[in-house]
């Protein structure tokens, strides 16, 4: 029995240790965000040959927001001869396809494919729209995203640099003044970009193509057999296959697009297990493949590693939470144990699981913003909730690795009633 | 003609906007003449974005004042913790003496740091549940779990209480199936609650000192802001452990797990995350039209 234990202190450690890690990194990336020298993308390059552009819009059932994303697409600065629109019609039972086929009908560049057979869900959606594509360059919007004017010729332009395969600009969500949820995500999310991401460029570590919002090469995607429909997290995929044979993925946080995000908190569960199941699967692909990546320095080898991770790190806390438990009644409820719940418990939960408190607070600072750091508090919410539902999309994950199983791609719900908010 | 008018009007607001730039780089006592002088009047119209814009370094000035006002108040608490633990238990005997029987509460003392004085709580024996006490509570846990399942609501508060009914379900069940193997009594928790207080005062000091000084803003607001979590943790730590006392004492030692993994540290990370939000909501505000600051 006393090995037992022993073990299940040495694991409290590493789990301590890991969540000090993790705070100790994003401490950095907020001081480099706050203080260091910002890495410049490529808005200041105006070209007149600028690449054949290919906007995929998946979609499955999006009648609420689809006429939005088209018509605000409709109004991009980008050559129209240079731009074609595809949206993907993914088996939609809904007005979805009507809406697709009347604006293909009024705009000649609006060139719609409709699904209803093969494999339903994004990467076999885009894999279809990559065939029909004929753009150098893709660019990718979920359907409930409001891209302004500049945001394809904002992220086309960095595809002049050859080591550039993958681009990712700025979410912002438009709905953040909606609920409690809205606002907590609206809090994420600027600690994610304005921060993380920029710092993450600025260090030139890895910054994450998040499947929206960004744009690749056509052929390098192709090339390299697609995307995988098995893998639900495909933007984190394809990070890690880019960066794995060489190419560079960029950041442009001034490239900033409005989305919607989830306004319940079962259509947020239902994201975070989703990404939570898709992004360990790509751990379990790509652990090793980076460590042994010959273009890789070891920077970007121990930040793609503890990127991959990210959303193992609740799992283990999870688990610590359990062993904790368990030392508690074993009798072993001493200071070690104690402090081990303590440190990890508290640390990285109630400084928030994706994102801590000083990065969210930084972020808002350097935003400009006010009113909506009072909400800073509030992410304590959040930590039993991602704790639960991200180490229910691990064990799936796990199933899905064990059995090669099929995951069913599950539609983040649409709140959005009449236009979108100017 | 209109065309004119509405010229001269953007003419007149340029010309404005100029003037009242140029009063406030004088009264920061710039110089309009001269290469910075122009890119300070250039900075007043050409704002930074915010994608790009950051603060000026402020050299060894945040690690300063991070060495000279959270560190002596982090070793202060390990350096004074006999004081403290002494503090702790004179309030709560205050409070509990005159609740329970004379005798019933006592002050134990325990190493805290190998070879200093040693810590001192307040020890009790506590009271085992008895099974139809237990029956009610596993009965409780169990309608808990149960309706929340039925509820399938994904609310943050629903999945905290479910984690503390699991929790609690399982002291009722290790009460329940394996009587007397339950290895503490009051004074072993009451222990482990001084141990954790100290490290919680220590650590809030480090992690609000390091969330602090990086933001500009005088040094005297960022100890405020450091005194301010601690004396709240202060005084938050001694009614948390009155309470727990009481409840470990007076109702029964079945709570414990409970109390030791709900109520922990994290209600302490809430309000300093809590006071953080206040005063960098002051310092955005502050900086909100000081567009010199940014780089």
């Amino acid at each position: 029995m006393e090995i037992v234990f022993s073990m299940m202190k040495i694991y409290l450690l590493v789990v301590v240790v890991m969540t000090m890690t993790y705070m100790l990194r994003h401490y950095y990336f907020t001081l480099n965000r706050l203080f260091g020298v910002q890495r410049l993308y490529y808005h200041d390059i105006i070209d007149s040959k600028m690449p054949m552009v290919s906007v995929l819009v998946p979609m499955h059932n999006e009648e609420k927001v689809a006429e939005n994303v088209l018509e605000r697409l409709l109004c991009v600065d980008y050559p129209a001869d240079k731009l074609e629109i595809i949206p993907v019609n993914d088996f939609s039972q809904d007005a979805t396809g009507a809406i697709l086929t009347e604006y293909a009908v009024r705009f000649s560049w609006i060139r719609p494919l409709h699904r209803y057979e093969g494999v339903r869900g994004k990467p076999a959606a885009l894999n279809a729209a990559m065939e029909k594509a004929i753009g150098d360059i893709v660019i990718v919007f979920d359907a409930d995203y409001l891209p302004p004017r500049s945001i394809v010729k904002d992220l086309a332009v960095c595809f002049h640099d050859p080591e550039v395969g993958a681009a990712m600009g700025r979410v912002v969500p438009v709905n953040a003044h909606k609920n409690i949820l809205t606002r907590i995500l609206d809090l994420e999310r600027s600690g994610g970009y304005q921060v993380d991401q920029q710092a993450r460029y600025n260090l030139s570590l890895i910054p994450q193509y998040g499947g929206t919002v960004g744009g690749f090469r056509r052929q390098v995607v192709l090339d390299s057999g697609g995307f995988r429909p098995k893998v639900l997290a495909e933007d984190t995929e394809l990070t890690y296959r880019l960066l794995i044979q060489g190419w560079k993925v960029v950041y442009a946080n001034r490239a900033e697009c409005y989305e919607e995000v989830p306004e319940t908190w079962m259509a947020r569960a239902r994201q975070v297990q989703r990404w939570s199941r898709g992004h360990n699967v790509v751990m379990f692909y790509y652990f090793f493949s980076v460590w042994r990546s010959p273009y890789l320095s070891w920077p970007e080898k121990v930040d793609g590693v503890l990127l991959l991770l990210v959303y193992f790190m609740p799992v283990l806390q999870l688990m610590g939470m359990l062993d904790s438990l368990g030392l508690f009644f074993g009798g072993e409820m001493q200071l070690f144990s104690g402090a081990g719940f303590f440190f990890f418990g508290s640390v990285y939960g109630a400084l928030g699981t994706f994102a801590p408190f000083y990065q969210v607070g930084v972020s808002c600072l350097i935003d400009g913003s006010r009113q909506r750091l009072f909400f800073l508090p509030f992410l304590i919410f959040t930590f039993y909730f991602y704790l639960w539902y991200i180490s229910c999309g691990f064990f799936q994950a796990i199933g899905d690795m064990l059995t090669s199983r099929q995951a069913a791609w599950e539609k983040t719900e649409r709140f959005r009633e009449g236009k979108a908010r100017e | 003609m209109q065309f004119w008018q509405g010229c001269k009007y953007l003419a007149g607001k340029i010309e404005e906007k100029q003037e009242r730039s140029a009063s406030v780089i004088a009264s920061r006592g710039l110089r309009l003449s001269g290469r910075g002088g122009e890119v300070q009047f250039l900075k007043e119209q050409i704002r930074y974005h915010r994608a790009m814009r950051i603060l000026p370094r402020r050299g060894y000035l945040p690690f300063l004042e991070f060495v000279c006002l959270a560190l002596p108040v982090c070793l202060g608490s390990f350096y004074f913790y006999i004081p403290l633990s002494e503090f702790l238990c004179a309030a709560a005997l205050f409070v509990l003496e005159p609740l329970c029987e004379v005798g019933e509460l006592y002050l134990l003392e325990d190493l805290f740091i190998w070879g200093r004085e040693p810590l001192r709580y307040v020890g009790a024996n506590g009271e085992f549940p008895n099974s139809s006490f237990l029956s009610a509570n596993l009965l409780g846990c169990f309608f808990v779990l149960l309706v929340f399942y039925w509820i399938k609501k994904a609310k943050p508060l629903f999945i905290f209480f479910s984690f503390m009914a699991a929790v609690h379900l399982t002291a009722c069940l290790v009460f329940l199936l394996l009587p007397g193997t339950f290895p503490y009594d009051v004074s072993d928790y009451s222990y482990l609650y001084v141990c954790q207080q100290i490290g919680t005062w220590a650590a809030v000091a480090v992690l609000m000192g390091m969330a602090v000084v990086p933001l500009p803003g005088a040094w005297y607001g960022k100890a405020v802001v450091i005194v301010a979590v601690y004396g709240y943790s202060l005084l938050f730590g001694i009614l948390r452990y009155i309470l727990f006392l009481y409840i470990l004492v007076k109702l029964s030692l079945l709570y414990m797990p409970i109390l030791f993994f709900s109520l922990g540290p994290l209600v302490d990370f809430f309000y300093m995350v809590g006071i953080y939000s206040i005063y960098i909501t002051h310092v955005s505000k502050k900086i909100a039209g000081d567009y010199l600051l940014w780089k």
